[in-house]
C-alpha cells in the first residue's frame, strides 16, 4: 500500500474523507467513524444500541431500507468508548445510495418507537447471551481489572448490564448530536474514481451538523503491575489467561522496536517464542498470541492464552519463561530478520481484500491514529536496527511489568502467578450473575 | 454485480494426476497456494475418529530431516499459512509476498514428498488437539449443532462420528497408522493445486511441474462409501449443555446430492436465507409475534459451508428461545413458514433481497486471496468444476421464485433430524 494509493478531502464541517480504489471486485466498503465519549456504561450502551439503531432509519423517503436490500447493502453500526462506528458494503453501483442512506442515519435518523422497542429487547437479549461466553468473561474481567470505573475499564462488559435495565428512554434512538467535528468517512472500493467520491460525499454530508466535540480522551492511568486476579467461573474446566503491560505511544521512537520485538514473541506468527513453548513443544495450547492492544490514550503489551484448567500454572510458567527469556536470551538477528520479513509481508498478504484494507485503515482511526500512517509503518520498521530490538526486548517484557486476568473456577485455578510467590495475593473477583 | 472471471484461465493436469488450477488477480501483490487432497474426516478409520485432522496437524512439523518446522519456512518469507479438515477433504493454503511463489511452491512439494513425522511431535499434536477440542466445546452451545447433529441425522459412521476427534481413540494410534494413512490418501491424483494471486499463470503452471511433477504416479485412493439412504421419518435426539443459558433446537435435512446438479443448492441456500437474515429476519419476527419474546434463528445450505461436500451433506436450521417460550411452539412456527414458501411461493422483491444478500456476502468474502484460492480448490475437487465462483454466482443470479418453492418443498418431508438442546437438569423442552 503506498501513499498515492490513499485520496483525502476534508469538508468545511469538519468530516475527512479517505477514498482508496482498491481490487477488482465490484464492491465498496464504507465505514464512517464519529468521536463520541460514553464515559459511563449507560452512556456507552445507548450509543452502542444507538449505532446499531440509526442503521434502520426510516428518515429518507428517496433511499429507503427495503430498497437498499436488494441492491446488496450490509450495513452495521457499533461504538467503542471512544467512538461510534456505522458502517456499510455494498455493489460499487449502488455506493451513492448508501452514502446518502448512511447520511440520513446521522443527520435526520428516525426509527419507529415499533422498532426500537424490538431491537432494544434483541440486543439486550444477545448482550445477556454473550456474558455466558468464558472469553467474554474474561474481556470484560481484564478492562475492569485494569481501569475499573476509568472509560477504559467501561468496555463492554460493563455495558452488556446496562443491557438487563428496562428501556424508559425511547430517545435512545435519536442520532441527534453525533455531529462531523473530527469524524472520518473512509470508502474502499474497486475501480473507485475518488474525485466523483468526493463529489458524492459533499452532496449527501455537506449540511451535517452536530454538536459532539471531536476526540475527547480522558488520560488513561497507568497500570499497576501485580499476579493476575483470578475471575471466578465456577464449574469451567478452561482458564483463560489475559495479560498486560505498559508498552509505548504508536508516535513514540521505540514503537517500531517494540512492534518487531513482539514479532519475535509473537505477533500472530506460529514460529516464534511463545507458541513454539506452549503449542508445539508442549501442546498446553492451541494456540496463544502477544500484540499491541490500542485504544485512545495508551497501547498495551498483551499475551494471551487458553488452556486446560490443569494446565494453567505450566501456561503462566512458559509465559513467565518466554517473557524473561526476551532479556536473557535477546532475539538473534535471524529472529529479527525473519519478524521484520513476517512484519513486511503482513501488509501484502493480509491486506488482499476491500473488507481488510478498510478494517485495518479504521482500525488505526479507532485507537486515536491517523490512518494514513498505515502507509509508512512498512518503511518505519525497515529503519529499525538489531541493537533497538535487543534494547526494547530487555526493558519491555519483565513479567515484573505485567498484571491481568485468569478465568476460570477459582477452587481449581489456586493462586496462578507469573512470578512464583510463597504468599499468595491474587485478587478474586466473583463472576456477576445475570 | 459481476463475477471476477476465472473459467478462461490455464489449468493443467500433469502426468501423475494433479490438476493444477491459476487464478491471476491483478491487483494484488501476494500469491496464494492451496492444496485440496481428497480426503477427509468421512475416511477416518474406526478405531482412529479424527484421523484426517490430526494428519493435517502432523503436516505442519517440516519435511525431510530439516530442524524447520512448516510455519518457520512460511512466516520467514512473510506469508502466513493455515489448513482444514472437512467431510471429503483437507486444504491447505498459504498466502506469500507473490516474489516467494516458487519457494512456496517447493515446500508445499517438500512436504508431500518427504513429510516429518515424529514420535514426539504425534504425541504433541494429539494434546494440541485435544486443546483445541476443548477450547471450542467448553463454552456455550459449543457443540451445537456440529457435531451433535451428525449423529441424529446419519447411521453410517463417516457420517455419524465427530470428525474433530476422539483424543482418547487417537492417543492409541502409532506413528505407522498416521503414516499409512498419509500414504494412502496424499497422492497426487488426489488433489488439486490452486495457485493464485499476483501470478504469470504459464509460469506458475510450469513451476507446477518442476516441483510436483516428479512424484510419482499412484491409483487413486478408495476414500470409502459415505451414502447412506435418505431418511423417511423423524429422527430425534436430545443433548445437554450445562455452558447454555437458553434451550432450543436444531434441524437437519440430507440435500440433494450435488454430484446429480448444483441447482437445487442455491434455492436452499436462498431458502435459508429468506427465513433468518436480513434487518428484520422473518422467523425472528414471527416468532416475536407470537411469543412477545425474542428467538434467535439460523439456518444455512452445508454442514459447514455452502457446497463444501460431496453426498451426503445437510442443511441445517437451528434456534435458541427463552425457557418460557415452547420449542414446540417455535417449532411449529418454522414448520408453518417454509410450508407456506412451498405452497405459495416467495415474493419477487423477498427474492431478491436474499440474492442481493447472498451475492454481497459470497463476494465480499471471496474477495480475500485466500477465500478466492480456497473455493477455486474445492469447486475442481469436488464437483469438477473449473470455476466455483463464477457457477455460485451465476446460481444465485438465476435462481427463480419456482426453484424456491422446490427448495421449501424439499424441506416439508418428515425424513429429517430434530436434535433438542438443553441447559443441564432442565427438562427438554
Amino acid at each position: 500500500m503506498r501513499l498515492s494509493d490513499l485520496h483525502e478531502r476534508s469538508l468545511a464541517n469538519g468530516l475527512r474523507t479517505i477514498c482508496m480504489p482498491h481490487g477488482d471486485a465490484p464492491l465498496a466498503e464504507v465505514r464512517l467513524v464519529v468521536p463520541e465519549l460514553s464515559e459511563t456504561p449507560r452512556a456507552l450502551f445507548e450509543a452502542q444500541l444507538r449505532a446499531h439503531l440509526v442503521t434502520l432509519h426510516e428518515g429518507d423517503p428517496s433511499v429507503s431500507l427495503p430498497d437498499l436490500e436488494q441492491s446488496a447493502v450490509i450495513l452495521g453500526g457499533s461504538a467503542s468508548p471512544w467512538a461510534t462506528v456505522l458502517s456499510g458494503s455494498c455493489g460499487a453501483d449502488d455506493l451513492p445510495r448508501l452514502l446518502r442512506y448512511l447520511s440520513g442515519a446521522v443527520t435526520y435518523s428516525v426509527v419507529s418507537a415499533e422498532a426500537t422497542a424490538r431491537e432494544y429487547e434483541t440486543f439486550a437479549a444477545q448482550a445477556c447471551a454473550s456474558a455466558a461466553y468464558p472469553h467474554v468473561l474474561a474481556v470484560d474481567g481484564l478492562y475492569q481489572h485494569l481501569y475499573g470505573e476509568h472509560a477504559a475499564g467501561n468496555r463492554a462488559g460493563t455495558a452488556r448490564y446496562e443491557a438487563t435495565a428496562p428501556n424508559e428512554d425511547s430517545s435512545v434512538a435519536s442520532s441527534g448530536g453525533l455531529g462531523p467535528q473530527e469524524a472520518l468517512l473512509l470508502v474502499v472500493g474497486g475501480s473507485l474514481d475518488p474525485a466523483e467520491v468526493f463529489r458524492h460525499v459533499e452532496e449527501h454530508f455537506g449540511g451535517w451538523e452536530g454538536s459532539t466535540p471531536g476526540w475527547v480522551v480522558p488520560e488513561v492511568p497507568a497500570l499497576r503491575p501485580g499476579p493476575p486476579t483470578v475471575m471466578d467461573v465456577p464449574g469451567s474446566s478452561r482458564a483463560h489467561v489475559r495479560l498486560r503491560a505498559e508498552a509505548v505511544p504508536h508516535d513514540h521512537e521505540l514503537y517500531a522496536p517494540l512492534f518487531l520485538a513482539l514479532n519475535t514473541l509473537s505477533g500472530g506468527a506460529v514460529s516464534t517464542r511463545l507458541t513454539r513453548n506452549l503449542r508445539n513443544e508442549n501442546g498446553y495450547v492451541y494456540g496463544a498470541n502477544a500484540f499491541i492492544d490500542s485504544f485512545p490514550g495508551a497501547n498495551l503489551i498483551a499475551v494471551e492464552a487458553e488452556t486446560s484448567i490443569t494446565t494453567a500454572h505450566e501456561v503462566l510458567a512458559g509465559i513467565a519463561q518466554e517473557l524473561r527469556g526476551m532479556a536473557d536470551h535477546p532475539p538473534s538477528e535471524e529472529d529479527f530478520q525473519a519478524a521484520r520479513r513476517f512484519a513486511a509481508g503482513c501488509m501484502r498478504t493480509r491486506l488482499t481484500s476491500q473488507a481488510e484494507v478498510a478494517s485495518a485503515l479504521i482500525d488505526l482511526a479507532l485507537n486515536g491514529a491517523d490512518p494514513m500512517e498505515l502507509t509508512e509503518f512498512g518503511a518505519l520498521l525497515s529503519r529499525v536496527t538489531y541493537d533497538e530490538v535487543v534494547d526494547v526486548a530487555r526493558e519491555y517484557f519483565a513479567p515484573e511489568r505485567f498484571t491481568g486476568v485468569v478465568c476460570g473456577d477459582a477452587s481449581l485455578l489456586g493462586s496462578p502467578a507469573l512470578i512464583p510467590n510463597p504468599t499468595p495475593d491474587n485478587e478474586l473477583i466473583e463472576k456477576v450473575a445475570l | 454485480m459481476t463475477a471476477t472471471a476465472t473459467e478462461h484461465n490455464p489449468a493443467r493436469t500433469l502426468d501423475n494426476g494433479l490438476r493444477v488450477r491459476t487464478v491471476p488477480v491483478g491487483s494484488v501483490t501476494a500469491a496464494g497456494v492451496a492444496l485440496h487432497y481428497g480426503v477427509g474426516f468421512r475416511s477416518d478409520p474406526v478405531a482412529y475418529p479424527g484421523m484426517a485432522h490430526l494428519v493435517e496437524h502432523l503436516m505442519f512439523q517440516g519435511a525431510g530431516s530439516g530442524e524447520s518446522d512448516h510455519f518457520t519456512w512460511v512466516e520467514a518469507m512473510g506469508g502466513f499459512c493455515n489448513a482444514s479438515t472437512r467431510q471429503d477433504y483437507t486444504d491447505y493454503y498459504t498466502i506469500v509476498p507473490s516474489d516467494h511463489l516458487d519457494d512456496v511452491m517447493s515446500l508445499e512439494a517438500r512436504r508431500i514428498r518427504e513429510p516429518r513425522v515424529t514420535e514426539v511431535g504425534l504425541r504433541t499434536q494429539i494434546n494440541v488437539i485435544g486443546e483445541e477440542i476443548e477450547a471450542k466445546s467448553r463454552r456455550p452451545y459449543g457443540r451445537f449443532p456440529w457435531p451433535l447433529i451428525s449423529p441424529v441425522l446419519f447411521d453410517a459412521y463417516p457420517n455419524a462420528h465427530d470428525g474433530y476427534g476422539d483424543t482418547g481413540a487417537l492417543a492409541e494410534a502409532g506413528l505407522s497408522d498416521c503414516l499409512d494413512f498419509f500414504h494412502r490418501f496424499y497422492t497426487p491424483s488426489n488433489a488439486v493445486l490452486t495457485i493464485s494471486g499476483d501470478i504469470d499463470p504459464e509460469r506458475a503452471l510450469d513451476l507446477a511441474e518442476t516441483h510436483f511433477g516428479s512424484l510419482p504416479a499412484l491409483p487413486a485412493p478408495d476414500t470409502g462409501v459415505a451414502w447412506e439412504p435418505v431418511p423417511d421419518r423423524l429422527r430425534t435426539g436430545t443433548a445437554y449443555d450445562p455452558l447454555a443459558t437458553r434451550p432450543g433446537f436444531a434441524l437437519g435435512y440430507r440435500a440433494p446430492d450435488a454430484s446429480l446438479s448444483l441447482t437445487p443448492h442455491f434455492a436452499l441456500s436462498l431458502v435459508a436465507d429468506i427465513l433468518t437474515s436480513g434487518p428484520d429476519p422473518l422467523l425472528a419476527r414471527v416468532a416475536r409475534e407470537r411469543t412477545g419474546e425474542p428467538v434467535s434463528v439460523s439456518a444455512r445450505s452445508g454442514l459447514f459451508d455452502f457446497l463444501d461436500a460431496r453426498d451426503p451433506d445437510m442443511w441445517i436450521l437451528s434456534a435458541i428461545h427463552p425457557e418460557e417460550v415452547s420449542g414446540d411452539l417455535v417449532l411449529d412456527l418454522v414448520d408453518t413458514e417454509i410450508r407456506r414458501l412451498a405452497e405459495h411461493g416467495v415474493h419477487s422483491l423477498d427474492l431478491a433481497r436474499a440474492r442481493a444478500r447472498r451475492l454481497a456476502s459470497f463476494h465480499r468474502k471471496t474477495d480475500q486471496l485466500g477465500a478466492r484460492t480456497r473455493v477455486v480448490g474445492r469447486g475442481a475437487l469436488l464437483f469438477g468444476d473449473g470455476d466455483l465462483p463464477r457457477t455460485i454466482h451465476r446460481g444465485f443470479t438465476e435462481a427463480t421464485e419456482q426453484d424456491v418453492a422446490d427448495a421449501a418443498r424439499w424441506l416439508t418431508r418428515e425424513g429429517r433430524a430434530l436434535l433438542h438442546l438443553s441447559p443441564e437438569g432442565k427438562d427438554t423442552p
